[in-house]
C-alpha cells in the first residue's frame, strides 16, 4: 500500500566550481513511499521551479542501479542507508513522515563540485585511460574458447567488473581514496590471462594516475566496501597490493 | 620532497609507502615480541634479567649495529605514515555535515595515528628511563641491596604515576597492533576472501595479548610494592 510523507530536505546548493556552497532547507510535502530518492527530488524541483527557484542539480541516467550515474551522501552515508544500493534504487519507504534528511555531493579533492550535488568523476576516466585495459592492436576478435579460463578466476574476475564507477568508494573514505575503484579496474583484468602481459605496466600507471588526482591512500577502514553498491570486496585492494608489489620487482 | 624526487616514481606512490610502512611495521612488531619474551624473564629474578642484559652489551659492536637498524626501521615507520596520514588528510579539504561510519572496523583503525603517536612520546620516556641510564648505583638500590637493571626497573615501575603511564603506553601499543596486523595482510597483498576476516580477529588477540604481556610487569611490581612485600 502507497503512502505519503513530508521530509524536511537540508540540500548542499552551489551554484559553480568557483561559488562557494551553503546548505539550503526545503520542504518534501506529499511525497509517494513508493518513489525512488530520485523521482523524491523530482518532485521537489518542480515545487521550486513554479516558485522560480533554481532546481537541484544532481546526475543521473539509467535509473536502475546500472550506470554508476547517480550518486550523493544521504544523512552521512554513500548512496544514503540502504546497504547495496544506489541512489536511484534507494525507496522512500526507508525513511520516516517528518524526517531531516541532509544531502550533501561526493567531497573529495579528486571529484571537484560542478554544481550542487553534481561531482566532476573525470578523475576516474583518466585513472582507467592510464592503463585500465588490455591493449589489442591486430586481427580478430579470438574465439571465446580459445583462452582457458579457470572458472574461479572468472568468477573473481566478474565480481570486480561489477563496479559502476560511481565513486561511492571515494565519498564514504575518510581518507577519499580511490582504491577501491583502482583496484576493482586492476583487478579485472589481472586476473585474466588476456590482462597478464601489460600487468606490471597497468598497475603502476593506474596507481600514479590516482594519486596525481589527488585522492588518499589506503588505510583499511573499509567504509568503501560498506558503501559500494555493487559489494566490490576489499580483497580487490589487497590484489591490487601485490599487483603493485609483483611491478616494484619486475624489469618491464 | 626533494629527497624522494630522485627515486623511481613507482617508489614514492602512496601504495609504495604504504608497502613501506607495513614492512617496517612488521619488522616492529617482531622486536615487540622478542622484547616482551625478554621482559617477561623480570618473574625469574634478577640473575635471569640482569644476564639477558649483560649478553646482550656484550655484544659490542653487533649492538650497535642492531640499535642502529632498529632505529632505521622506527624512523622509516614514523615519517612515512605521518607523511601518509597528512596526504590523507588533505584529500577533502570540505567535509561532510554528518560523518557516519558503516565499515565493520572500529576504534583501533580510526586512531592509528594517536596511538602511533602516544607510542613514540612512551619509547622517548622508555630509552631515558632504562636504556640511557646507568643500570647500577642509587637507582639500582633495593632494600640496601644493587640489584643492577633489575632494580632500576623495579624502583622506575613502583612509582604508581610512571607504572599507570607504562601501561595506558602497552594498551596503545595492543590498540595500534589490533589494527596494524589485520592491515598489513592487505597491504602485503597476503590474504584474501576469508583470510582477511580471520586476520582481524588474530590481530585483536595479538593486540590483547601484547597489552597484557606488558603491562603485567608495572602491575606486578606495584602489587609486590604495596600490597604483598618484598621482591621476586
Ligand atoms: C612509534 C611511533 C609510531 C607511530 C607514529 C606509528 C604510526 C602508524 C600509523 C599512522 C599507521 C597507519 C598507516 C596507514 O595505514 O596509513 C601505522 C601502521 C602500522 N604500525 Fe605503527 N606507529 C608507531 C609505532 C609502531 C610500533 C612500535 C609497531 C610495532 C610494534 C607498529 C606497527 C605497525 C604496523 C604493523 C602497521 C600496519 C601497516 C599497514 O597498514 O599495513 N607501529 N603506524
Ligand atoms: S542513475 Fe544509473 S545507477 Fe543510478
Amino acid at each position: 500500500m502507497s503512502k505519503t510523507i513530508n521530509l524536511k530536505l537540508r540540500v548542499w546548493r552551489q551554484a559553480s566550481p568557483e561559488q562557494a556552497g551553503k546548505f539550503e532547507d526545503y520542504d518534501a510535502k506529499g511525497i509517494s513511499t513508493d518513489a525512488s530518492f530520485l523521482e523524491m527530488l523530482d518532485v521537489v524541483n518542480d515545487e521550486l521551479e513554479r516558485h522560480d527557484i533554481d532546481p537541484i542539480a544532481f546526475d543521473h541516467d539509467c535509473r536502475e542501479g546500472i550506470c554508476g550515474s547517480c550518486g550523493a551522501v544521504v544523512n552521512g552515508c554513500a548512496h544514503g542507508p540502504e546497504s547495496a544500493t544506489t541512489l536511484c534504487q534507494l525507496h522512500m519507504r526507508k525513511f520516516k513522515d517528518g524526517d531531516v534528511v541532509i544531502i550533501e555531493p561526493w567531497r573529495a579533492n579528486g571529484f571537484p563540485i560542478i554544481k550542487d550535488l553534481v561531482v566532476d568523476r573525470g578523475a576516474f576516466d583518466r585513472i582507467i585511460q592510464a592503463g585500465g585495459y588490455v591493449s589489442i592492436r591486430t586481427g580478430q576478435a579470438p574465439d571465446a574458447h580459445a583462452i582457458p579460463i579457470p572458472k574461479p578466476a572468472a568468477d573473481k574476475a566478474m565480481d570486480a567488473a561489477q563496479c559502476i564507477g560511481c565513486g561511492a568508494c571515494v565519498a564514504a573514505c575518510p581518507n577519499a581514496s580511490a582504491s577501491l575503484f583502482t583496484a576493482a579496474k586492476i583487478n579485472q583484468l589481472a586476473l585474466l590471462p588476456q590482462g597478464h602481459p601489460e600487468r606490471n605496466r597497468r598497475v603502476v600507471a593506474m596507481v600514479e594516475q590516482m594519486d596525481k588526482e589527488g585522492f588518499g591512500s589506503c588505510s583499511k577502514h573499509y567504509e568503501c566496501e560498506a558503501a559500494c553498491p555493487k559489494e566490490i570486496k576489499v580483497e580487490n585492494i589487497t590484489a591490487m597490493n601485490r599487483e603493485y608489489r609483483r611491478a616494484l620487482i619486475a624489469r618491464d | 620532497m626533494s629527497a624522494t624526487a630522485v627515486l623511481p616514481k613507482r617508489l614514492t606512490s602512496t601504495v609504495a609507502r604504504e608497502l613501506a610502512v607495513a614492512i617496517s611495521g612488521l619488522l616492529l612488531v617482531g622486536f615487540i615480541i622478542s622484547h616482551l619474551s625478554a621482559n617477561l624473564l623480570i618473574y625469574l629474578g634478577p640473575e635471569y634479567l640482569n644476564a639477558y642484559a649483560e649478553n646482550m652489551r656484550s655484544l659490542g659492536p653487533l649492538l650497535v649495529v642492531a640499535r642502529a637498524g632498529l632505529l632505521a626501521v622506527f624512523v622509516t615507520h614514523i615519517v612515512l605514515a605521518v607523511q601518509l596520514a597528512k596526504h590523507n588528510r588533505k584529500a577533502r579539504s570540505q567535509g561532510y555535515a554528518i560523518e557516519t561510519r558503516h565499515g565493520r572496523k572500529g576504534a583501533a583503525t580510526r586512531y592509528m595515528l594517536y596511538s602511533g603517536l602516544m607510542l613514540l612520546a612512551f619509547i622517548l620516556l622508555h630509552l631515558t628511563d632504562f636504556t640511557l641510564r646507568s643500570h647500577e648505583g642509587p637507582n639500582a638500590m633495593v632494600g640496601g641491596e644493587d640489584l643492577g637493571l633489575y632494580g632500576l626497573v623495579w624502583n622506575f615501575l613502583g612509582n604508581p604515576i610512571r607504572a599507570v603511564f607504562y601501561i595506558v603506553a602497552v594498551c596503545s601499543l595492543g590498540l595500534h597492533l589490533s589494527h596494524a596486523i589485520s592491515s598489513v595482510v592487505v597491504t602485503l597483498g597476503w590474504l584474501s576472501e576469508n583470510g582477511t576476516k580471520r586476520a582481524e580477529l588474530a590481530a585483536r588477540a595479538a593486540g590483547i595479548v601484547v597489552a597484557l604481556g606488558f603491562s603485567s610487569i608495572p602491575i606486578y611490581i606495584l602489587l609486590k610494592t604495596y600490597v604483598l612485600g618484598g621482591h621476586a
